[in-house]
C-alpha cells in the first residue's frame, strides 16, 4: 500500500468516527456497564422474592404481593413471568446457575435503547424533497 | 444518546442490576419512551392498534412504580388538554386513553398492600400535600444543577448530528408550542419526586426513584432542545443551525474531557477489570460456605476484599438480627447467616441504619 492510500484510509477512518462519533461513545460508555453483568449477584430483595415466591403458584403469588407489597402490579406480572433468576430449587454455585440472573441487565439496557430508539422515530424524519 | 446521557450519571448500580429492583425500574423507564412515543403516533394517526399500544404501554408504567403512575398520567392529561383546546381530532380519542390510564391508576393506588407496607412506620410530614410539593420542587431544583452540563452539552452534540443526517421533526409536532413542552417536561420531573415526599415526608427520596427521574429529565430535556431547534420547518430557519468543522470538533474536545473527568466512567473501568473479578470469586466462595454449612448453625461470612462499586449495593450485616440478612438463610434453608466484620461502603452509603432510610418508593 502506498503512502497515498494509507493516508487515504486513515482519512476514511477519521471521517467515519467523526461522522459516528456519538454513536461510538455511546457504545463505549455502554460496553463495560453490559460487560460487568457477568459477575453480577443477587441481593436481598431477589432473595426475597425467591422466598415469597417458594410454594406459591402465580396466581397466588400476584394476590400476596398485590395485598401485602403494594399496587406495583405490572412489576409483579414482569418478574414472575420471566423465568426467575433465583429459582426456588436453584442455589447459585456455579456461574451457570446465574446466567439468567447476568443476562437480565443486558436485556433491560437492550430494551431501553429499543424504546428510545422507537420514541426518536415518532420524533425526527429526514428532510422532504420540498424543504430541500 | 439520552442512554448515554443517563447512565454516565446513574449514581445507584440498584436500577439495572439488582433484578427486582430493575425489574421494576428500568421497565418504568422504557415504558414512559414508549408511551410517550405511542402519544405522538395517536395524534398523529388515531387509529385501534397505536390506541392499544398507548393503552398498554402506559398501564403497564402505571403498573410499574409510583413515579411512572404519575408521569403516565401527567403526560396523557397534558397532551389531551391541548388537543381539546386545539380542537384536534384525536381528542376523544385521549379522552379514552386517559380513561382507561384511571382504570389502571385507581388499580394501583388502591391496592391493599400500599397500606401493609408501611403501616408500623410513622414519617415526619408525611402526606402533607404543600411540604410534598415543596420538597419535590427543592430536589428537582438541587438535582438539575449537578445534571444540566452534561445533558446540554450532550443535547447539543445531537443537534450537530441530527443537523448533519438532515433530520427535522415531525409536522405533528413542530406547531406544538416550545414553552408548552418544557413546561409539561418540568412538571413531569417535579412531580416524579411527588410519591416519595407524599409517602415518606422528611424521609430521602431513594436512589433509584432520583435515577428514574434522571432519565426522564436527560430524556426530555434532549426532546426540548431538538424541538426547539428543529421544530422551525421552514428551509431558511433549517439553514440557520449550521455547526462549521472547528465548533464541532471543540465540542468533542470538551465532551471528550468531560468524560475523561468523570470518575463514574473510570470507576466502571476499574470496577470491571480490576474488582469485578475478585468480588465474583469472594461471592462464589460464600455460596459454598453457606451450602456446606450445617443447618442449625449461625454461618459467619468473611468480608467482600474488593467492592465494585458499579454492580454492588447491598451486603449481609454484621448484625444477625437485622431483617435484611433473614432472606439470604432463608433460601439456602439455613438458620442465620452474619457479616465477620461490617461492610464499610455499605455503612457509607446508606448510614448506620442500611436501607431503612433509602426504602423504596
Amino acid at each position: 500500500m502506498s503512502t497515498s492510500q494509507t493516508k487515504g484510509a486513515f482519512r476514511k477512518v477519521l471521517d467515519f468516527a467523526g461522522d459516528h462519533f456519538i454513536v461510538l461513545v455511546a457504545i463505549a460508555v455502554i460496553a463495560p456497564l453490559i460487560a460487568i453483568s457477568a459477575y453480577i449477584h443477587p441481593v436481598s430483595d431477589d432473595y426475597a422474592f425467591a422466598n415469597y415466591f417458594r410454594g406459591l403458584n402465580f396466581k397466588d403469588f400476584f394476590i400476596k404481593m398485590y395485598t401485602e407489597l403494594g399496587g406495583r402490579f405490572f412489576t409483579f406480572l414482569f418478574v414472575t413471568l420471566l423465568p426467575m433468576p433465583l429459582d426456588t430449587n436453584m442455589m447459585p454455585l456455579t456461574a451457570d446457575d446465574l446466567l439468567m440472573y447476568r443476562i437480565a441487565p443486558i436485556l433491560f439496557l437492550a430494551g431501553l435503547a429499543l424504546s428510545l430508539h422507537h420514541l426518536a422515530g415518532s420524533l425526527f424524519q429526514k428532510v422532504s424533497q420540498e424543504q430541500r | 444518546m439520552a442512554v448515554l446521557t443517563a447512565y454516565l450519571s446513574f449514581n445507584h448500580p440498584e436500577t439495572i442490576y439488582g433484578f427486582i429492583g430493575a425489574g421494576a425500574y428500568t421497565p418504568s423507564m422504557m415504558l414512559l419512551v414508549l408511551l410517550a412515543s405511542n402519544l405522538i403516533r395517536l395524534v398523529k394517526r388515531p387509529g385501534k392498534q397505536i390506541f392499544l399500544f398507548a393503552a398498554l404501554t402506559g398501564g403497564m408504567a402505571i403498573g410499574a412504580n409510583e413515579t411512572g403512575l404519575v408521569v403516565a398520567n401527567v403526560l396523557v392529561f397534558s397532551v389531551m388538554t391541548y388537543m381539546f383546546l386545539k380542537s384536534h381530532p384525536a381528542r376523544m380519542t385521549l379522552l379514552s386513553l386517559f380513561l382507561v390510564l384511571t382504570v389502571f391508576s385507581l388499580a394501583a393506588f388502591l391496592a391493599p398492600g400500599n397500606g401493609f407496607r408501611d403501616a408500623t412506620k410513622e414519617f415526619q410530614h408525611e402526606k402533607e400535600f404543600f411540604f410534598a410539593l415543596g420538597k419535590s420542587i427543592s430536589r428537582f431544583s438541587l438535582n438539575s444543577v449537578y445534571w444540566v452540563p452534561i445533558t446540554a452539552l450532550t443535547s447539543l452534540l445531537t443537534l450537530e448530528y441530527a443537523r448533519r443526517r438532515e433530520l427535522v421533526l415531525k409536522p405533528v409536532l413542530a406547531s406544538i408550542s416550545p414553552f408548552l413542552m418544557v413546561v409539561v417536561f418540568l412538571g413531569c420531573c417535579v412531580l416524579s419526586y411527588f410519591p416519595n415526599a407524599w409517602a415518606r415526608g422528611v424521609v430521602n427520596t431513594a436512589f433509584r426513584t432520583v435515577d428514574v427521574v434522571q432519565f426522564i429529565f436527560t430524556t426530555g430535556f434532549i426532546c426540548c432542545f431538538l424541538h426547539y431547534f428543529l421544530g422551525r420547518a421552514s428551509k431558511e430557519r433549517q439553514d440557520d443551525i449550521v455547526f462549521g468543522d472547528t465548533f464541532r470538533y471543540v465540542l468533542i474536545g470538551v465532551f471528550l474531557c468531560t468524560l475523561y473527568a468523570s470518575t463514574k466512567a473510570k470507576t466502571h473501568v476499574t470496577d470491571l477489570v480490576r474488582k469485578a473479578p475478585a468480588y465474583d470469586k469472594d461471592m462464589m466462595a460464600r455460596y459454598q460456605q453457606v451450602a456446606a454449612a450445617s443447618k442449625t448453625d449461625t454461618i459467619v461470612v468473611l468480608a467482600l476484599r474488593q467492592i465494585p462499586v458499579t454492580i454492588h449495593f447491598d451486603d449481609i450485616y454484621p448484625d444477625v438480627g437485622n431483617w435484611r440478612n433473614i432472606n439470604v438463610p432463608t433460601y439456602f434453608h439455613k438458620k442465620a447467616v452474619r457479616l465477620k466484620e461490617p461492610n464499610r461502603y455499605i455503612e457509607a452509603l446508606y448510614g448506620m441504619e442500611p436501607l431503612e432510610k433509602q426504602d423504596d418508593k
